[in-house]
């Protein structure tokens, strides 16, 4: 796709999604929500994983310290905007402290530790009653108004509530394009290429995985604290270890070499859950057998198979060339 | 005093477990390079099929043990030559997120096969009773865990250390390409590494099924804590896993008597203060 | 002349091996030293203990008359001492301008900007290009470097270490897996980058009509430390260099 092909998609694209509730039903815009939500936390997690080339298996604690701040700010203190940055805020904290444990560490071990710090957030969920109410989770989370200069917009409906995912999503999305044309992303995608050879080029690798690890936390963390306000609820199974699996799978799903792959793939992966679930509880089953399946055959993703049809895969290879460092 | 005595035998019981399953992870780590998030599920395999050959099927306990093990390695087998075998030579990543695929289809495939609810077979015969510690008794099922986790332990040492095998096996976790042109074949090496490993990981589960309950969660559970106990020991050696065993099975089983809420937690606090102390783990050399 | 870099009794050991057993090394400003001796001597554990790469267990190394013995690699990269790898290490994914660009960027301090995009830095981008240029790059520019010949990454390489405008560039055999013309071209090419960018060059090297009609001066490792050194025609004709060194070279090959 050429520079203006692409700027007419992005047009088309924010033209549709300003007017889906006036065309859709309240489901499919709430469905659109959940996309708008798992494309945030696949474009953070991708940050990590495309361009810094470390694994997290643990977005979804970052995503749960998100909700269960956001939720607890908004039942002492019914205002959409400190609910949503103070979420976002606590989950970036959160990284940036699990981070500093986990970045010194090879690739291997650190994927290993998202895990386990993942599923130390679950544990908190689920055991801590008096913050996080335990099994039974926080209920009665007021969809807040949204207070900005003195403005007070309700959101009485989910279509209203929709324009503030959506104004949220275009923002974040638009920021991290920038992270990633900028010098920062250019020197995160040489630590992905090569640890040694940035370490020696002057780069100070932990603290680049470092700053990765923060903003992708972040990004969940902003996905995981608007939640609260569309369902009310925030119960421990966000935080477990197999909602974690969804950004990975959506940022495979669609091309962890593209921009829009994760936000491809949340699109992908939300349709197609609400198609399978109707069939199925077996949802995991299903999740698994496709990370196996792209693992083993389509790494480039939907976007890699796309621009294999179209520029006849010039670009697309394998990372196998950057294998060499971790050594085994 | 003798509580607390007490209560650390019990946990040296349940670090048998935690054993058997981390000693697995660490010898296909140490050997193959493959960090297998999918461990815990085979742990959790090994335990639904002991208990549906001893529990629903009436097969001797030592039997449905043994039956466990031999088909969790076979379905090891398969994994490492089916699935991992293409993925050498890429980046790691992709082997990580291959395994983890795994953990999610696994854990509910034994849903859909064994559904959610199960009840825990009796002790077989032979290893019921208990004996007198501490004022208290102590199950006898316990002492025979701690018997086969530490002959598993002088096992693996004879394995490792005495066999041509483990010479072989040796020689190519260090150097992959030098065994291949001394006339091992590394293939085979890497396949059997991967069936013992995964035959220690249902020893673990089908050993706990007579006095643990089986549920689909139990392997990432288990997986959980095996990377705690990774952390703790250092990563690929397998004195470090059978240290970090040991503490993490005993403080968990004060943990649990300290606070009972946090018991997870509790655990995690330590494994942070490892990594922040000495990230390469408290074993490592 | 100024003294760039003094290295005081260094030592590393692995496991009862030690590779480097009291190295001692000063390097002047503007001169190209290379750096010789028999496989095992020590020399790639030396640059790694020079660039940080690895930590000495003793000694120290002082560079511009700063202790650097304990700083990380990339603090010493932005103090002006920089290296190549002798097992090739570009930036694969990124093209061959990309790998510039970063250590360029990198240099600037840029790399810390998240906001603005790389097109912004025009200084940059012309200084990536005109070293292309240099290099003999310019064809490639924009493959990914790990899909260039072995030659063209052999060059970006060093361009890589020189882009970030060192004052002193250690290069670790930069020709090895070269045939003899290329390898030619490439001292060439660091004895060009030398005289124009005023770069002091240490290079471990093995061919040694490569290295005598490079360096300004020799120094010959063996078992860690320093055997001999001095101006190429005297190391040639040092008698235990050639009993030692090219002895055993005969051997190893």
């Amino acid at each position: 796709m050429n520079d203006l092909a692409r700027r007419w998609a992005v047009a088309g694209l924010l033209l549709a999604l300003v007017l889906l509730p006036a065309v859709a039903s309240r489901y499919v815009t709430y469905l659109v929500i959940h996309i708008l939500l798992l494309a945030l936390n696949a474009v953070g997690f991708n940050l990590l994983f495309g361009q810094t080339g470390l694994l997290s298996f643990g977005q979804a604690g970052f995503y749960a310290v998100g909700a269960y701040t956001c939720a607890r700010i908004l039942l002492a203190w019914p205002s959409l905007l400190p609910g949503v940055l103070g979420g976002t805020a606590a989950a970036a904290l959160a990284a940036l402290l699990l981070g500093s444990l986990s970045v010194r560490h090879t690739r291997i071990y650190f994927a290993m530790l998202t895990l386990a710090f993942g599923m130390m957030i679950f544990s908190l969920a689920w055991k801590w009653r008096a913050v996080t109410g335990g099994d039974d989770g926080l209920v009665g989370i007021p969809r807040a108004p949204l207070e900005l200069f003195g403005l007070v917009v309700a959101l009485p409906t989910v279509e209203r509530y929709y324009y503030v995912v959506l104004v949220a999503a275009v923002l974040a999305v638009a920021l991290m394009h920038r992270v990633v044309h900028s010098p920062l992303g250019l020197a995160l995608r040489a630590v992905r290429d090569s640890e040694v050879r940035a370490e020696h080029v002057g780069l100070n690798v932990r603290r680049l995985r470092l700053v990765a690890f923060t903003v992708a936390g972040a990004y969940a963390g902003l996905a995981g604290s608007l939640l609260p306000p569309l369902e009310n609820t925030v119960t421990p199974p966000i935080a477990h270890w197999t909602a974690s699996a969804e950004p990975v799978l959506a940022t495979l799903l669609g091309g962890i070499r593209h921009f829009a792959g994760p936000l491809v793939g949340a699109f992908v992966l939300v349709a197609a859950k609400d198609v399978i679930v109707r069939f199925t509880v077996h949802w995991s089953l299903v999740l698994g057998a496709v990370v196996v399946a792209l693992v083993l055959g389509f790494r480039g993703g939907l976007a890699g198979a796309l621009e294999a049809l179209t520029v006849r895969g010039a670009r697309v290879r394998p990372v196998s060339a950057a294998a060499g460092e971790e050594g085994r | 005093m003798e509580v607390f005595a007490y209560q650390g035998l019990i946990g040296l019981s349940s670090a048998m477990y935690l054993w058997l399953v981390s000693a697995g992870l660490t010898i296909i780590f140490g050997v193959l390079g493959v960090l297998n998030f999918a461990h815990g599920s085979l742990f959790m395999l090994g335990a639904y099929l002991g208990y549906t050959l001893y529990g629903l099927a009436g097969v001797p306990f030592g039997l449905a043990v043994l039956g466990s093990m031999a088909v969790v390695a076979l379905v090891g087998a398969g994994v490492e030559r089916g699935l991992l075998r293409p993925l050498y030579g890429l980046d790691p990543s992709y082997q990580l997120l291959l395994t983890f695929g795994l953990v999610l289809f696994l854990d509910d495939l034994a849903k859909l096969v064994w559904g959610g609810v199960f009840r825990i077979p009796p002790i077989p015969g032979w290893l019921q009773g208990s004996v007198s510690l501490f004022g208290r008794p102590y199950p006898f099922y316990n002492l025979f865990l701690i018997a086969v986790g530490l002959s598993v332990g002088v096992g693996l040492w004879w394995l490792f250390d005495r066999t041509w095998w483990g010479r072989a096996v040796r020689a190519t976790a260090s150097d992959r390409e030098m065994a291949a042109a001394l006339g091992i074949r590394t293939p085979t090496v890497f396949s059997s590494v991967f069936m013992l490993g995964s035959a220690l990981a249902a020893l673990g589960g089908a050993l706990s099924t007579p006095v643990r309950p089986v549920a689909p969660g139990i392997g990432a559970a288990m997986i959980v804590q095996a990377f705690i106990i990774t952390v703790i020991g250092g990563l690929g050696n397998l004195r470090g896993a059978f240290a970090g065993s040991l503490l993490v099975g005993v403080l968990s089983s004060y943990g649990t008597l300290w606070f009972p809420e946090f018991e997870l937690f509790f655990i995690f606090a330590i494994m942070a203060a490892v990594l922040l102390v000495r990230p390469q783990g408290l074993f490592a050399r | 002349m100024t003294v760039l870099l003094v290295a005081r009794g260094l030592r590393k050991r692995f496991g009862d091996l030690a590779a480097v057993d009291g190295l001692d090394l000063q390097v002047e400003e503007g001169e190209c030293v290379a750096l010789i001796g028999p496989n095992g001597a020590g020399k790639t554990t030396a640059l790694n203990l020079l660039s940080g790469h690895l930590l000495p267990d003793e000694g120290h190394i002082t560079f511009r008359g700063d202790d650097i013995t304990r700083l990380p690699p990339h603090a010493r990269v932005h103090r002006g001492l920089a290296r190549s790898f002798q097992v090739m290490t570009v930036f694969p994914e990124l093209t061959a301008r990309e790998n510039l660009l970063v250590s360029i960027l990198a240099r600037q301090g840029a790399a810390r900007d998240a906001l603005r995009p790389v097109r912004a830095y025009r200084g940059a981008e012309e200084e990536a290009d005109s070293l292309l240029g240099d290099l003999g790059l310019r064809e490639g520019a924009e493959a990914p470097a790990g899909s260039l010949p072995h030659g063209d990454q052999r060059r970006l390489e060093l361009g890589i270490a020189v882009a970030s405008r060192p004052r002193l560039c250690l290069l670790d055999e930069p020709s090895s897996g070269l045939n003899p013309l290329e390898r030619a071209g490439l001292m060439q090419l660091v004895r060009r980058l030398a005289d124009q960018r005023g770069v002091t060059f240490v290079v471990v090297e093995h061919d040694m009509d490569v290295v005598f009609g490079l360096a300004d001066r020799v120094v010959v490792m063996n078992r860690g430390r320093v055997l001999a050194e001095g101006p190429p025609e005297e190391i040639r004709n040092n008698r235990e260099v050639r009993e030692t060194y090219l002895g055993e070279e005969d051997v190893s090959c």
